[in-house]
């Protein structure tokens, strides 16, 4: 095949930090058809991001292409001169980023974000660029788009500003659609939504698209080739169906398993000790009065919810974004107030009219990065528990932080670095040991493996099991990964705007849900399975519309 | 841990100051109201390095005990601004509720004057003593502090290890000044030192007012106001203060970058 066939060519592209000798892409083949879709797929640090912004001419200060090619529309883009490279930026490639609401500029309304391109570059008259935005308004499935031109990005959700964006980046029909995790920040409900509107307003056009994703799972259903890279090298390249097939490589299998459903939970016998209740709890928030001579209202988050959570046992909350489970779970900690209902944690009551913390229960965040302090180290994190309100001897201390610390598998040569000389998966080992330390009797983890890498959250569900069966806590999980709760949970509750829709064991209601919002839920997330002579195959759960 | 250039730069202007200050005293064999009207105006010389002025005093002398008083009054008066101002700063922002609103109301109605005419209306109430100049500098400067400590406060408030702090059942108090407050160091870095340079600034133009440290005391500023007279007959008298001035601005400035870069937990890992 001659390289002019092909849309692009990357040749055994490397690329080095100045400061370092080790590559961080690492002798990188690949190409790309017009109007195809090519998949890449690695964990955070595999190099999946800066070899698709060497395309762009967009590395990083210090990055540098050592060795290599890369052809576009058979030309190597090496020999473009800076203004070339510019001119081909949104013309012929555009992209769209992780973050909507980052990557749109929130003082500018969207018809302008949207037109700026075309108007810029001279190529559009202002009406031809305005119906131009409206034609892809609805092909990315946005109703009303002339009422969405008007708007700010704030207005709007993330899913619609992502949406938005996918526009924006086709507005002069590139040829090439670089896509870098464009739904990792979105709701499961709507990720997949946005994954296939933006294949098929490419398909249109005939663009080609290259997706960068850390989830194999997700992708590999809509591509038609897929990269897998890890640490800078190319690990397995070929079409998505043969891949799933028959995965050649070890890694390429490790991240198919970890996307893979497990085996549900067990209820384990004997678990009736009730740790935490919840007895139709309503959470009210005040809206905030313009002028102090207005009435006091407020908006209610949730509405009447109860659960109980026994001894050893995973309890999943499942809902997205808004539906009020977060809330759920801070009135739980004594860190929200609540207007209704009754809360108890290990029998205690707790109070809702104002704040009260209870150290028996305790909480594993979402995004470890934020949840330590910057400048305390490992050790002092995970021990400063143990030096609240007491007088625990200093030998006491340093045995009860070392068993914790062995406990979540962090080695002695950690303990004094401070968090942001941590990787992910070690920080959040950090959080949880900090969690545990003084043997709460209710952990709540609010999206504890949403930030990780799809390995490394394996690992941490993994652990955290461990370490349930070891101290015997009761879990209260709130997710939106439907994925991970399937894993983990023995029963699971889903809310909806406020409120509880379903609730009962984790097998009966993903085989069988009762509410249309359950459905929706469970029809939206693609389902990895793997069978002994076909491989892995991707499909969607199918539910009769019969029952209720 | 490297030094960059500006911080060197920075810091050796200071031991400068310090040295003409410290060694001024000890080596001088003049005292600081010293007269001598039998070599007014002086250039200057081996005997006087800095020269004299209009009452025959001579200059280095005065540079150097002056700098003590520069120094003395603007350190403690950015000392109580700071106390002041991080604590009502970060119980603002951590407490909010009336206790917010009360504190920016006040540091509002404060920056609402121009500094100087609220130095000069202090001033004029207390009257020109050393405490006095302390207590208008510092009344004057706490609100700048009050409101960036608030802001960063704020800003750090919403990171979870403020919650998690709370969970493990620290009190208030503890999370406040054992997990925000260290996490703000950078922009109190950058606002404490800016203030510091204005209070020096401050100290000379009240003194150059007549309102400072009252005379005969030798005051960087009352000698810049001492020499205007006279910068047709002897424009050193002008120059070494003015000298003293600038260094000692320009060195703290630097030397408050390089802290920033310092505790910069990513700059600092960097190089």
């Amino acid at each position: 095949m001659t390289a002019g066939s092909r849309l692009l060519d990357i040749r055994e592209l490397t690329i080095a930090f100045e400061t370092s000798d080790s590559p961080v892409v690492d002798n990188v083949s690949v190409s790309l058809e017009t109007g195809k879709v090519l998949a890449i797929v690695g964990e955070s640090g595999s190099g999946k991001t800066l070899l698709a912004r060497s395309i762009m001419g967009l590395l990083p200060p210090g990055a540098i292409a050592r060795s290599g090619e890369i052809h576009f529309v058979g030309q190597d883009l090496a020999t473009l001169s800076p203004q070339g490279v510019r001119m081909m930026r949104g013309d012929q490639i555009s992209m769209v980023f992780q973050e909507p609401l980052v990557s749109l500029n929130p003082v500018v309304r969207i018809d302008r974000q949207l037109t700026e391109a075309g108007l810029e570059r001279g190529v559009m008259s202002r009406p031809a660029a305005y119906a131009r935005a409206i034609e892809l308004l609805e092909r990315v499935a946005i109703s009303s788009p002339e009422a969405i031109m008007r708007r700010f990005p704030h207005e709007l959700s993330g899913g619609m500003c992502q949406r938005i964006m996918i526009a924006a980046a086709m507005m002069l029909k590139p040829r090439l659609l670089i896509a870098d995790e464009p739904t990792t920040a979105l709701d499961c409900t709507v990720q997949q939504e946005v994954l296939r509107v933006m294949l098929e307003a490419a398909r249109v056009d005939n663009t080609a698209v290259l997706l960068i994703s850390h989830d194999l799972g997700l992708v590999a259903g809509y591509a038609d080739d897929v990269l897998v890279m890890k640490a800078g090298r190319q690990v397995e390249y070929q079409p998505a169906a043969d891949l799933l097939a028959n995965p050649a490589a070890a890694y390429t299998r490790e991240l198919l398993a970890a996307a893979t459903v497990a085996q549900s939970a067990q209820a384990k016998p004997g678990a009736e000790h009730t740790v935490c209740t919840v007895e139709h709890v309503s959470i009210d928030y005040p809206v905030r009065r313009d002028w102090p001579w207005q009435p006091r209202t407020s908006k209610r988050a949730v509405a009447d919810v109860s659960l109980d959570v026994r001894r050893g046992e995973t309890v999943a909350l499942v809902g997205e974004s808004g539906s009020g489970k977060s809330s759920v779970g801070k009135a739980i900690l004594g860190l929200t107030a609540f207007s209704q209902g009754r809360i108890r944690i290990d029998g205690e009551l707790i109070a809702g009219d104002k704040p009260h913390i209870n150290t028996r229960a305790q909480c594993i965040f979402q995004n470890p990065y934020a949840a330590l302090s910057p400048r305390k180290t490992v050790w002092q994190a995970v021990a400063e528990p143990l030096q609240v309100g007491r007088r625990l001897d200093a030998e006491t201390v340093t045995a009860r932080t070392r068993e914790m610390l062995e406990d979540v598998g962090l080695v002695a040569q950690l303990y004094q670095r401070l968090p942001h000389e941590l990787s992910g998966g070690q920080r959040q080992r950090v959080c949880i040991a900090r969690a545990l330390i003084n043997r709460p009797r209710l952990v709540v983890a609010d999206e504890p493996v949403s930030a990780l890498d799809v390995t490394i959250q394996a690992q941490v569900l993994e652990l955290l099991g461990r370490l349930q069966s070891k101290y015997g806590f009761g879990c209260l999980f709130i997710s939106h990964d439907l994925g991970v709760v399937e894993t983990v949970s023995t029963r699971v509750i889903v809310m909806h705007n406020g409120q509880v829709v379903e609730r009962g064991d984790t097998a009966d209601v993903f085989a069988n849900p009762q509410h249309a919002y359950t459905r929706r839920l469970l029809t939206a997330m693609p389902v990895l399975q793997f069978q002994a002579d076909l491989g892995y195959r991707i499909s969607h759960r199918q539910f009769s519309e019969a029952t209720r | 841990m490297k030094l960059r250039p500006n911080a060197i730069i920075g810091i050796a202007g200071l031991g400068l100051v310090a040295i003409v200050a410290i060694g001024g005293v000890l080596v001088s064999p003049y005292q600081a109201m010293e007269t001598n009207f039998l070599n007014r105006f002086a250039t200057p010389s081996a005997s006087h390095w800095f020269g004299t002025d209009e009452y025959g005093r001579d200059v280095f002398t005065r540079v150097a005990v002056g700098s003590f008083i520069t120094l003395r009054v603007s350190l403690a008066a950015v000392a109580l601004a700071i106390v002041a101002g991080t604590v009502t700063g970060a119980m603002a922002a951590y407490f909010g509720g009336w206790l917010d609103r009360a504190a920016m109301l006040v540091s509002d109605s404060i920056m609402a004057f121009p500094s100087l005419l609220l130095l000069l209306g202090i001033m004029a109430a207390l009257g020109p003593n050393e405490w006095g100049v302390i207590l208008a500098l510092a009344i004057a400067y706490t609100p700048p502090i009050t409101r960036v400590v608030r802001s960063a406060v704020i800003a750090a408030l919403a990171r979870e290890y403020v919650t998690s702090s709370q969970l493990i059942g620290n009190g208030d108090l503890t999370t406040l000044f054992r997990h925000v407050l260290p996490n703000c160091i950078t922009p109190f870095i950058v606002i404490a030192t800016s203030v510091f340079t204005a209070a020096v600034l401050s100290e000379a133009a009240l003194s150059f007012l007549g309102l400072g440290v009252p005379p005969p005391a030798p005051s960087w500023g009352s000698m810049l106001a001492d020499s205007r007279n006279y910068l047709g007959i002897n424009p050193w008298m002008a120059i070494f203060p003015g000298i003293a001035i600038t260094v000692t601005l320009l060195s703290i400035n630097l030397v408050g970058d390089a802290l920033r870069d310092r505790f910069d937990l990513r700059m600092a890992g960097g190089d």
